[in-house]
């Protein structure tokens, strides 16, 4: 399974149609978006507001039509019941009937996945068991917190343990309990070898979850170096016993990353040259109290902020 | 499957099933009124106002925002992602009104017949055509708000449909004053045949339900209204099957 492709895009292209002046224009939302997302793999898809994730996120759940290009889902068309079976969706709002009480939602979509009476009734229990809805069996939809709506909306993505889950916005509203469940509940489905296409503003969280990203800004795939976190270089950082009278640009050959009252961040190009660093800190005066080493890792946030920079620089 | 579209006809608004309450209170009251300042209920005039009313108004009024409604919320973007044709959805809801409609039409006949079977013996034979009448249009009217409820938002097929048919009937009157007042009988009878065929099966089933068709004349009735909710029905699922869905901002 894993060889295949869980989700495959080839040059993608939507536009929506707008009214300007009284005109209809097409105003394009994707270009050119070619992605592949393998089996077991979590992959995250960042932007700002308006570059077109949701957008994709709908053209892969059939919600939306394309105007051009191809969407494969769990090797099946887009749109085709066979893709359908494979795929969970997660709206950014979810909506349900709002007088069905939680437990009647779940057996609907049940019914509409084609499950019997029977099968329907325990899927149901186990879900409800599963996101922490048993509590709420029987409160209307129109009555549930917005964390709780995420999670019936997440139960009803997995009423046929979907080989592919598309999120968008999954945390929207949810609790930090509910945070850290959902994490659970994702990775086990890709531990499972669910393929995840997952979009979040919560740019932290996303980091615990996934291992790869997809950048969209302006309706483009833009490349985040593939190794996000692996910019190269390493760090080490210094706790002093005191705050330096001197600057420390003066007594330090090296990059200083940041600079925080008694601490120093310092990029070095191998862990030699620790020794060095220290020596020229103390023939200044300076004690070193505490060293911490790591690699050079750019967090998925000052990427995003990084690409934003680099884009409102070239516009 | 089946059992859970159909049931959710009935169970996805409250006020639905207030609806037909309200719609079986209003006849009692107004059955109740009205035999009391007459000696005798007329069957022919309760059938015809059944048939306005249960016939063709409360199929509209169950129809409310039946796919609008999920399609403004949101809620069709994950219907569209489960593993059930649009037009199996379509043809399930319409089941799901037109049961309604039958259950409450079978009780307001059933019970305006057996009211008037107290105090005339005719009852039967003038409230059975209404009541054949009643099921042929209603739906007709099912399918033709649940179509203009695929492209019209929220629960605006009802007005539509409503305003539409009141506007139809005006500028087909119209028409035919201006073809009088012109004397162009071809204009006339051209109205006349776009009247009885091109609109909702209302003034052949009239026809039925007063007795004044011949054989021929009672099996066009009967057809009509069938060829016209396929030819509604048709045109929703096309409309849906083409559509895109994105949950409208408030």
């Amino acid at each position: 399974m894993r060889d295949q492709s869980a989700i495959l895009c080839n040059q993608v292209c939507k536009s929506y149609r707008a009214r300007r002046l009284g005109k209809a224009t097409s105003v394009p939302a994707l270009h050119e978006i070619s992605l592949e997302v393998g089996y077991g793999r979590i992959v995250g898809l960042i932007g700002p507001n308006g570059a077109g994730k949701t957008t994709l996120m709908n053209l892969i759940a059939g919600v939306l039509h394309l105007d051009r290009g191809e969407i494969s889902v769990g090797g099946h068309p887009v749109g085709s019941q066979g893709a359908k079976q494979s795929l969970g969706y997660v709206p950014e709002y979810p909506a349900f009937l709002e007088e069905y009480t939680v437990a009647a939602v779940l057996n609907y979509h049940a019914a509409l996945c084609h499950l019997e009476r029977s099968r329907r009734k325990k899927r149901s229990g186990e879900l409800l068991d599963q996101f922490g809805l048993q509590r709420m069996r029987t409160r209307p939809c129109g009555k549930l917190s917005q964390g709780n709506r995420q999670r019936l909306a997440l139960a009803i993505a997995c009423v046929l343990q979907p080989k592919i889950l598309i999120l968008d916005e999954p945390s929207n509203g949810l609790d930090p309990v509910g945070i850290v469940n959902l994490r659970e509940i994702v990775r086990q489905l890709s531990n499972q070898g669910a393929a995840v296409l997952i979009s979040s503003h919560r740019l932290n969280e996303l980091e615990k979850l996934a291992a790869e990203y997809v950048g969209i800004w302006d309706g483009r795939i833009v490349d985040i170096g593939g190794s996000v976190r692996e910019s190269g270089g390493q760090l080490v950082k210094i706790d002093l016993d005191r705050r330096p009278e001197t600057d420390l640009k003066t007594i330090l050959s090296h990059e200083i990353v940041r600079e925080s009252g008694t601490e120093v961040t310092v990029r070095i190009g191998s862990p030699a040259e620790i020794s060095s660093l220290v020596a020229s800190l103390t023939a200044k005066g300076l004690g070193v109290k505490q060293i911490q080493y790591g690699r050079d890792e750019e967090s998925i946030e000052e990427v995003f902020l990084r690409i934003s920079q680099e884009k409102g620089a070239r516009e | 499957m089946i059992g859970e579209v159909l049931k959710e006809t009935v169970m996805r608004r409250r006020a639905i099933r207030r609806l037909h309450l309200a719609y079986l209170a209003v006849y009692a009251v107004v059955y109740i009124s009205l035999s009391a300042v007459s000696t005798s209920a007329d069957p022919p005039r309760w059938g015809l106002w059944l048939f306005v009313w249960s016939g063709c108004v409360l199929p509209v009024l169950l129809t409310i925002g039946i796919f609008g409604g999920d399609i403004a919320s949101g809620r069709m973007m994950q219907l569209v992602t489960k593993p059930i044709a649009l037009g199996t959805l379509y043809l399930f809801r319409f089941l799901g009104v037109y049961l309604q409609c039958v259950v409450h039409l079978s009780i307001c006949y059933g019970s305006v017949f057996i009211v008037a079977s107290w105090t005339d013996a005719q009852a039967e034979g003038t409230l059975g055509p209404w009541f054949l009448a009643s099921l042929l249009i209603s739906p007709v009217w099912i399918t033709l708000s649940a179509t203009v409820s695929t492209f019209v938002s929220r629960d605006f097929n009802v007005a539509v449909v409503f305003i539409g048919a009141i506007a139809t009937f005006m500028v087909l009157q119209s028409a035919d004053i201006l073809a009088a007042i012109m004397s162009l009988p071809i204009m006339s009878e051209a109205v006349t045949v776009i009247g009885i065929y091109g609109m909702p099966s209302v003034v052949l089933l009239c026809k039925l339900g007063m007795r004044q068709c011949t054989g021929t004349e009672g099996i066009v009735a009967a057809v009509h209204p069938i060829v016209m909710a396929t030819v509604y029905a048709a045109i929703g699922i096309v409309i849906l099957n083409r559509r895109e869905f994105t949950r409208e901002r408030n």
